[in-house]
């Protein structure tokens, strides 16, 4: 069984004059131990999807459908105290930028501190103890001196350190990872995502990892899930849909992605933007930028359906089984 | 990156009507209240000589047989004073009228000279830089440090004990509204210091300079429509504060004359009474500035809110 | 290497009325140019700026005597002779350079000596002394007032900002910042004082005397005396603080790390009293700090209204009597007051936040 099952998920955020889907008819599943990547262009929903999973969609933005669950219990729908103890406990979340994720007027030290305690009934001292095996867990150097010391004191990528830190405080099964290494340089960005991976081999915890860089996810994710609108295109083993994506946006994707050592064609692009919420086609939400789009594309809607062994893709060219293009 | 296109006149109120505003406004009860209050205030005091059922400035038509007299819905009375008549026989109901009048036409006129004063010195602070954007904005810094009331007191006395004995009562009123008027310059200033700052350096400012267009003219036609959102805000709600001072003012009994009494001087000159039972000389006069000052506050704050979409 | 994205940001007030931004925009923004300079450097810039304003007050002061009236035309009566008036002039050192007398008025006032009251004929800085308890007592109880009741409902309309009870209070606090403070205090006198009697109306009650110290808050008539007129003062200020802390809250909710210390499970209680309220408080101090002084100026109103024996009814009695030295005492002793607290806030200021306490600070690198 799955560790972590997304079944059908939809959530909405009512607006002036209509409601806008964020997230529309998401199924997804972690196992214990697995790094699924979840890649797209901003906008796509991986971060709307994360944030419905920990049940923080700020309001007015509602899960409308579908059911999220944990270690085969429904969690979507828990009253606020028991989501409060799944987070944190349970899921452990890392975000984007680690400037802002920690409060400017306290320690490392007491922000770790309070987590531990929020989740365990070790007393002060000993939360301290293991609020310093943190830190030395996550790479942070001398410990002992840094505890104490404010947010503002450590580089990005420490900061993004003390995060992780503070993911894994309670030891949780599962670390939804929003963008964790955008917002650092390039150089620091390999380090998180070993001490990522690193921590996923030697505890046993899958990671959901967001992104919208195919490189972290190449380097990373077990499996792939590819959002586009709102939606769900292509799901699968990232090495088979690194080596040959079927969904026309996924292969977009890799042709846009630059390749050290070969003097091919210039990189290609896809035409035109991503659709902002209001102005979601009907149909594939992608046929007006897919060069393979016909007719029946306008007008239908693809369902995720398995092509390949452990592949499944969201396209009409699909759709009927023949999957020789 | 959209390019920054110079703005044509007329933007500022296209994109006022397109923009959230409409549909805020027709969506709060309170503001349309508000602004049907403000309205019929500001009718009330432009047209008090044609709707005031007594001049009361008229001694002619005052009757110190009328004195005291409590309002007309109160029980046993009725001697046609809507609102009950003061110690000398006037109406209350039309003292409150002219007093409005006074009210707002100073509190109007303050706000005027502040919106000239702050917008210009800050238009100028921004473009010019340098010493003179120094100086400009310490001096602002230090009248900052002082609470606005305390200025416009200070203000008020020293100049109108500068003036000559038989001249402080005649020029009592331009005195207060130059007082509260520099006591308010300060925050336009920076506001649209602020956005000068960031527009002269946008390419259309640029090119305007390269080709030769006056500095004056560039400040007034190209930099100044950007600031108007924000200074209307800050108008506004400086125009509830500006009424609050006068009144205060008045109240102190350094304000308007006697003779050309406002909203403060009414509810001071009530207040003598008020332990005598006679509440309504002192209330009404009251009620009204509050309901004045509330009403337009609340249109400040809505328009505040409404201009700037990352507030709510 | 130290990448920074974005710049770490203050919380700025939003604030609520034209006065909150008035008094937030300086100085919040203050601190922020000095950052990365030493804490020494920084209080040391603030003292010589305190000290350039207090010599603008100190100049603005003196030019009220040079232009405002003749000293000598109010010190004596009408018989007195043209040579007796010349040689009170030259006694007075009023026939000396402009700038001498200046030097000599500024070496005054340090030590307090305003001189001679026209209209009393008694010292100034006595008068004011014998005054300033009334004022004192009163301003630092409205202070006190208005931050017991704002900062709860601050809070509670921040956290709640939905249920009917914050409606309410928003509503109730927009007419306070709405009613002047006159009106604000003669409502009181009408209902506590006319019709329900059970408050004094005017004056301090029975005061005790502690050296020079008199306090009214020793007697129950004197704290009797103290609730109106408190009241009154500080319902203003309160408001102010209410609607300051509530749009803070509403920011800081709204962070990252509030989202953050919600993904890490804490509960609402940490994250709203110790995380939010903490960083929402950081501003709320600085404004607070600020409006001491304008508290102190507003006594002028409010001590008018209950005949309040304080320094602001001697400031409006001189106002209108052209009472040179005791107006420009009160202003310079007023300037103080605000300049003082002003450096006490800056450096509390430097002594929550800290990010200013580093001088390896975000800013620079951004």
């Amino acid at each position: 069984m799955a560790l972590l099952q997304v079944d059908r998920l939809r959530v909405e955020f009512p607006a002036r004059q209509r409601t806008l889907v964020a997230v529309d008819d998401v199924s997804l599943s972690i196992d214990a131990g697995e790094v699924l990547g979840v890649v797209g262009e901003s906008g796509a929903g991986k971060s709307v999807t994360g944030a419905a999973i920990i049940g923080l969609i700020e309001p007015p933005g509602r899960i409308a459908g579908g059911e999220i669950r944990f270690a085969g219990r429904r969690i979507d729908c828990l009253p606020d105290d028991a989501k409060r103890h799944i987070r944190g406990r349970e899921i452990g979340s890392v975000f984007q930028d680690p400037l802002t994720s920690l409060n400017p007027l306290f320690t490392v030290g007491q922000q770790l501190v309070e987590t531990i305690l929020a989740h365990s009934d070790r007393t002060a001292a000993d939360a301290r103890r293991h609020a310093l095996r943190l830190l030395e867990e996550v790479g942070i150097p001398a410990p002992a001196q840094r505890i104490d010391a404010y947010p503002h004191e450590f580089s990005g990528g420490m900061r993004q350190r003390v995060v992780i830190a503070l993911a894994i405080c309670a030891a949780p099964r599962l670390i939804i990872a929003d963008e964790p290494t955008t917002a650092l340089d390039v150089s620091i960005q390999s380090q998180i995502i070993a001490l990522l991976k690193r921590l996923c081999r030697e505890h046993g915890t899958a990671i959901m990892l967001i992104t919208h860089d195919m490189g972290v996810i190449a380097e990373t994710a077990d499996r792939v899930a590819v959002m586009y609108a709102g939606r769900i295109v292509e799901v699968g083993p990232v090495r088979q849909i690194l080596r040959s994506p079927n969904h026309p946006y996924t292969q977009g994707l890799m042709e846009s992605i630059p390749r050290l050592g070969s003097d091919s064609a210039p990189l290609a692009q896809i035409d035109g933007a991503m659709p902002r919420l209001h102005e979601i086609p009907v149909g594939c939400a992608f046929h007006p930028r897919c060069p393979d789009a016909s007719e029946r594309c306008r007008e239908t809607r693809p369902a995720l359906r398995m092509v390949a062994d452990s592949a499944s893709v969201a396209c009409l060219l699909f759709d009927d089984g023949c999957a020789d293009d | 990156m959209t390019a920054p296109m110079p703005d044509p006149p007329g933007t500022a109120r296209r994109r006022l009507l397109d923009s959230d505003l409409w549909f805020s406004f027709s969506r709060s009860p309170t503001v349309v209240v508000a602004t049907a209050v403000t309205v019929i205030m500001l009718l009330g005091a432009l047209l008090a000589p044609l709707i005031a059922p007594q001049d009361p400035f008229d001694l002619s038509s005052l009757s110190i047989l009328d004195a005291h007299v409590p309002p007309s819905w109160m029980a046993g009375e009725d001697h046609g004073f809507l609102l009950g008549s003061d110690d000398q026989g006037r109406d209350v109901l039309s003292a409150i009228l002219y007093g409005s009048r006074v009210s707002i036409g100073v509190g109007l006129a303050s706000v005027a000279l502040a919106l000239i004063l702050g917008v210009g010195l800050g238009l100028l602070a921004g473009y010019a830089g340098g010493r003179l954007d120094a100086w400009i904005m310490r001096t602002a810094e230090i009248q900052l440090s002082f609470p606005t009331i305390l200025i416009a007191l200070l203000l008020n006395g020293v100049l109108r004990s500068a003036l000559p004995a038989h001249m402080q009562d005649q020029l009592a009123i331009p005195v207060l509204i130059l007082a509260i008027g520099i006591s308010g310059w300060v925050q336009y200033a920076r506001t649209v210091r602020g956005t000068t700052l960031v527009e002269k350096n946008k390419e259309y400012v640029q090119a305007a300079r390269l080709i030769g267009i006056h500095p004056l003219m560039i400040m007034l036609k190209h930099i100044l429509p950007n600031t108007m959102g924000p200074v209307l805000v800050i108008a506004t709600i400086h125009l509830a504060v500006a009424i609050i001072t006068e009144a205060t003012l008045s109240f102190l009994g350094v304000g308007v004359p006697p003779t050309e009494p406002s909203l403060g001087t009414l509810i001071r000159i009530g207040n003598d009474f008020l332990f005598s039972g006679e509440w309504w000389i002192t209330i009404f006069p009251g009620a009204a500035l509050a309901i004045l000052v509330l009403a337009v506050n609340l249109l400040g704050d809505w328009l505040r809110d409404a201009l700037n979409p990352k507030l709510r | 290497m130290f990448s920074t994205r974005r710049r770490l940001r203050l919380p700025v007030p939003t604030g609520t009325s034209c006065l909150i931004v008035a008094v937030t925009a300086g100085r919040v923004t203050g601190p922020r140019e000095t950052r990365t300079t030493t804490m020494l450097a920084f209080i040391l810039k603030r003292l010589a700026q305190s000290l350039l304003v207090m010599f603008f007050v100190a100049l603005i002061a003196f030019l009220m005597f040079q232009f405002i009236g003749d000293p000598v035309h109010q010190m004596v009566g009408i018989e007195t002779t043209l040579e007796e008036r010349e040689e009170l002039r030259e006694t007075l050192g009023l026939n000396d350079p402009v700038l001498v007398q200046f030097g000599r008025f500024v070496s005054a006032a340090t030590t307090f000596d305003f001189g001679i009251s026209y209209q009393h004929k008694k010292p100034v800085a006595d008068m004011i002394l014998s005054r300033m308890p009334a004022t004192l007592e009163l301003s630092i109880l409205s202070a006190l007032f208005a931050l017991a009741f704002g900062v709860p409902i601050g809070v509670y309309t921040g956290l709640h900002r939905n249920t009917w009870l914050s409606h309410v209070l928003m509503t109730v606090s927009l007419i306070g910042v709405s009613l002047p403070t006159f009106l604000i205090g003669i409502l009181l006198i009408f209902v506590f004082a006319v019709i329900l009697g059970w408050l004094p109306s005017f004056g301090r009650g029975d005061v005790v005397d502690l050296g020079w110290w008199s306090t009214g808050l020793l007697t129950t008539t004197g704290l009797k005396a103290l609730i109106l007129p408190s009241i009154t003062l500080g319902l203003f200020q309160m408001t102010l603080i209410m609607r300051l802390v509530r749009s803070e809250m509403l920011e800081v909710l709204r962070t990252d790390y509030i989202k953050f210390a919600r993904a890490r499970g804490l509960p609402d209680r940490v994250i709203h009293f110790r995380h939010a309220l903490k960083n929402a408080l950081v501003p709320v101090i600085t404004v607070t700090g600020l409006q001491l002084g304008s508290i102190i100026a507003f006594a002028i109103i409010t001590e008018t209204v209950f005949q309040w024996p304080g320094m602001g009814l001697l400031f409006l009695q001189s106002i209108q009597t052209v009472d040179i030295p005791i107006m420009s005492a009160y202003l310079i002793l007023i300037a103080f007051i605000v300049v003082a607290i002003n450096l006490v806030v800056d450096i509390l200021y430097y002594v929550i936040d800290p990010r200013l306490r580093s001088a390896r600070n975000a800013e620079a690198r951004s």
